[in-house]
C-alpha cells in the first residue's frame, strides 16, 4: 500500500445519487485486484458536518498503463476504476472533485476475490452500489484466457428498481470503462426488488430460479458484494447447497489498515474479524452475518 | 545555514529533544495508543523510526476481543469509538509484538491497561521478567522504553476508568506499579472526572514520571430512524479536532499542578494544534485520530513545529511552555 495524489480523470453521475471516479495510478505500484478498495481524503467543506476521515472505496475496474495514447482519457498511464454513492458529507465532497482536480489515496488495501477453481462456474452476484467489485471481478475472469477456454461465469445483479440501474439513457460517461460496464450489464441477469425491470425479487431469489435451470456441468462457486441481509440470505443460500461462497463486507471504517480494530464483524468461530485487514472478501461462513445485522 | 538544508535537516540546530524521567526521546510528536497498533499495519506508510514514540495499542494480562460492532462512528470533526480494549493479551504481545519493536529506533512506550491493581501490575511484571530474561541483543533496542497507564478508558465496564476518577486509587495504583520497574511511568489520564488536576496531582504523588492527557471524552451518536444509538454499546469515546479544546484547556490545568512533563493529545491534526499543547504546558503531544485521515500527520506536525520555532526563535522545544504570555 501507498499514500499517493491521484489525480481525478472522471467523476460523474452514472445514476440518481450514484459516482463514477477514475483516477490515475500510479505506475510502479501493483493492480488492484477485484474485492480490493482504497481510502480517499477529498477536500471537504460543510458547515457543522466536517468530516475528517477517509472513505473506503471498492475498485469497480482498472485499465492498465498503455503504450499509445487512449483515445478518450487524459492519460496514458493507469487507471483505477470506483463507483459510489453519494450518501453524506465526505461522499458529496467527494462529488465536487472536477477531473484535474488531486484526491489524497491510500491504496490498495485489503484481500480480493480469490479466482474460481478451473472446475467450477462463477457466479457472481451484486446488489446495489455493491456492484462495483462484482463487475471488476466479472471483466477480470472475461479477460482472462486458459487453455481450457474462458473461466464460465454468470453475473446476478440487483436493484430496488429500474430507475436505479446505472449508465442508462441520459448518462453522459462514454469512456472506455462505462461501456465495458455497459456490455456486463446486458450480458447480467437482473433483478429488482418492485420488478421494474427484470426478475421480481431479490438476488438470492434469482439464484434459487437460475439455479434450477443451469445446465452447466461445472461446480458452483458464489461471489458476493452488496446490503448485509443480501449477503446474509446468500451465505445462507450457499451452505444450504454446500456450495464455495465468498463475499465481500461492508462496515464503517476509520484507519483502513488494520490498526484500530474499529471496522470488525462478527465471527462464526468466536471473536471478530476485520473487514479492512482481514477481508473485505471473507469466505461466506466466516461471518455471523445474522449477528451482524442485529 | 542556508534554505536547503533547513529543508533536509530541519532540527539541525534546534534541540527537540524530550525527557521523561530516565527516557530522551528525539522529538516530542508521538503516535497515541489505540490508532497505531503495535506499529506493524502502518509500517509502510509511515516513517516509524522518526517519530518522537509509538505508545502501542493497550496490553491486557489477558486476550480480549473487544466490544461488539458496530464500534465507530464519525462525528462533526471528530470520531467516537468503542473498541474495548481488543488485544491479544501480553503473553502473545510479547512472542509476537515485541521483536519488532525492539527494532525501532524511536521510543516505544507500552500502554496498559486493567480491570485490578493485580491486573496492571501482573502486566508490568510479566514484561519485566521477559525482557530481563532476554537481555540486550545487538542491533536491538530493549522494546520497552516505558509505560503508560491506561486509567482512563470509557468503554470497558471495569478498564481503569474506575481508578482514574478516584485520586486515592491512583495514588495507590502509581506507587504499586512504580515499585515494580524502573521504566518511566506516565499515567493516562480521563477528561471525564471533576477535576483532573486532582488526579494529576495525585499521579505524582504516587511516583508518575509523567502524565498524559487526556483519553476521549464520554460520547454518543444516535440514529433517528432505527430509534437506537449507532455504536453497538451505546456511549463511546469521541476523539478527533472536536476535543482540542477541551485537551488543551487540560492540559494548561495539570501543567500548572504537577511538575512531572505533560503528554498533550487529543484532536492534534496540525501543527499548530500541536503548538498550542506546548504552549499550553505540554513537553510532548500524541496525535491519534488524525493518522487515521492522513498518516503521514505526524511527520508534517514536526515540520510545522520546527518551523515555528525558527520564526520564534525558540532554541530548545521543552522551552516553548514557557512561552505563553
Amino acid at each position: 500500500m501507498r499514500q499517493f495524489n491521484a489525480l481525478v480523470l472522471i467523476n460523474e453521475a452514472i445514476a440518481p445519487t450514484w459516482m463514477h471516479l477514475a483516477f490515475e495510478w500510479p505506475s510502479n505500484l501493483p493492480a488492484p485486484r477485484a474485492g480490493q478498495f482504497f481510502t480517499v481524503l477529498p477536500a471537504m467543506v460543510e458547515l457543522g458536518a466536517g468530516t475528517m476521515l477517509r472513505r473506503p472505496l471498492a475498485f469497480a475496474g482498472f485499465e492498465p498503463e498503455e503504450r499509445q495514447n487512449r483515445a478518450s482519457a487524459a492519460t496514458d498511464k493507469a487507471i483505477a476504476h470506483s463507483i459510489y454513492q453519494v450518501r453524506g458529507p465526505g461522499t458529496r465532497a467527494l462529488a465536487c472533485h472536477v477531473p484535474g482536480s488531486l484526491i489524497d489515496v491510500i491504496a490498495p488495501l485489503g484481500n480480493g476475490f480469490p479466482p474460481p477453481l478451473l472446475e467450477e462456474k462463477a457466479i457472481i452476484a451484486g446488489g446495489g452500489i455493491g456492484i462495483g467489485p462484482v463487475l471488476f471481478l466479472a471483466a477480470s475472469l472475461s479477460k482472462e484466457a486458459s487453455r481450457r477456454g474462458k473461466p464460465e461465469f454468470q453475473l446476478v445483479l440487483g436493484f430496488r428498481s429500474a430507475s436505479l440501474i446505472p449508465l442508462r439513457a441520459g448518462s453522459a460517461d462514454d469512456s472506455p470503462m462505462a461501456f465495458l460496464w455497459k456490455e456486463l450489464l446486458a450480458q447480467a441477469f437482473l433483478t429488482t426488488d418492485d420488478g421494474s425491470e427484470g426478475f421480481r425479487g431479490t438476488v438470492v431469489d434469482a439464484l434459487s430460479s437460475l439455479r434450477d435451470r443451469d445446465g452447466s456441468s461445472k461446480e458452483w462457486h458464489l461471489y458476493g458484494c452488496g446490503p448485509g441481509p443480501m449477503l446474509a440470505s446468500l451465505a445462507k443460500f450457499a451452505d444450504a447447497h454446500h456450495i464455495a461462497a465468498h463475499c465481500s463486507a461492508e462496515q464503517w471504517m476509520a484507519c483502513g489498515v488494520g490498526a484500530c480494530h474499529g471496522c470488525v464483524l462478527p465471527a462464526t468461530s468466536g471473536g471478530f474479524l476485520r473487514v479492512c485487514a482481514d477481508g473485505p472478501v471473507f469466505e461466506a461462513n466466516q461471518i455471523d452475518w445474522e449477528a451482524s445485522l442485529q | 545555514m542556508n534554505g536547503q538544508d533547513t529543508k533536509r535537516t530541519p532540527s539541525l540546530d534546534l534541540d527537540l529533544s524530550v525527557r521523561i524521567g530516565q527516557l530522551v526521546m528525539s522529538n516530542p510528536v508521538g503516535v497515541a495508543s489505540g490508532t497505531f497498533g503495535y506499529g506493524e499495519e502502518y509500517d509502510e506508510l509511515v516513517h516509524i523510526d522518526a517519530l518522537g514514540a509509538l505508545y502501542t495499542k493497550a496490553v491486557t494480562l489477558e486476550p480480549r476481543q473487544g466490544n461488539p460492532a458496530p464500534r465507530l462512528v464519525e462525528t462533526p470533526m471528530g470520531l467516537i469509538n468503542s473498541i474495548g480494549l481488543a488485544n491479544p493479551g501480553v503473553e502473545r504481545f510479547l512472542q509476537e509484538k515485541l521483536p519488532l519493536l525492539r527494532r525501532r529506533r524511536c521510543a516505544v512506550i507500552v500502554n496498559v491497561a486493567g480491570s485490578t491493581e493485580d491486573e496492571y501490575a501482573a502486566v508490568i511484571e510479566r514484561i519485566e521478567d521477559h525482557l530481563a530474561a532476554i537481555g540486550p541483543r545487538q542491533e536491538e533496542r530493549c522494546g520497552v522504553d516505558g509505560y503508560e497507564i491506561n486509567v482512563s478508558c470509557p468503554n470497558v465496564h471495569r478498564g481503569g476508568m474506575s481508578f482514574g476518577i478516584d485520586p486515592v486509587l491512583i495514588e495507590r495504583l502509581t506507587r504499586s506499579l512504580k515499585g515494580r520497574t524502573a521504566r518511566p511511568l506516565i499515567l493516562k489520564l480521563s477528561p471525564n472526572v471533576t477535576d483532573i488536576a486532582d488526579i494529576a496531582r495525585a499521579a505524582e504523588a504516587g511516583g508518575a514520571d509523567a502524565i498524559s492527557c487526556i483519553n476521549t471524552v464520554i460520547g454518543m451518536v444516535i440514529d433517528t430512524e432505527k430509534l437506537r444509538p449507532a455504536i453497538a454499546r451505546g456511549t463511546g469515546g469521541l476523539s478527533g479536532p472536536a476535543i482540542r479544546p477541551i485537551g488543551v484547556a487540560a492540559t494548561y490545568r495539570v501543567s500548572r499542578a504537577v511538575h512531572i512533563p505533560v503528554i498533550g493529545l487529543g484532536g492534534i491534526a496540525r501543527a499548530d494544534d500541536a503548538i498550542q499543547y506546548l504552549l499550553a504546558g505540554a513537553q510532548a503531544v500524541q496525535i491519534g485520530t488524525a493518522l487515521f485521515s492522513n498518516p503521514r500527520t505526524p511527520h508534517e506536525v514536526l515540520e510545522g513545529i520546527v518551523g515555528w520555532m525558527r520564526r520564534h526563535a525558540v532554541q530548545r522545544v521543552r522551552d516553548i511552555r514557557l512561552m505563553l504570555q
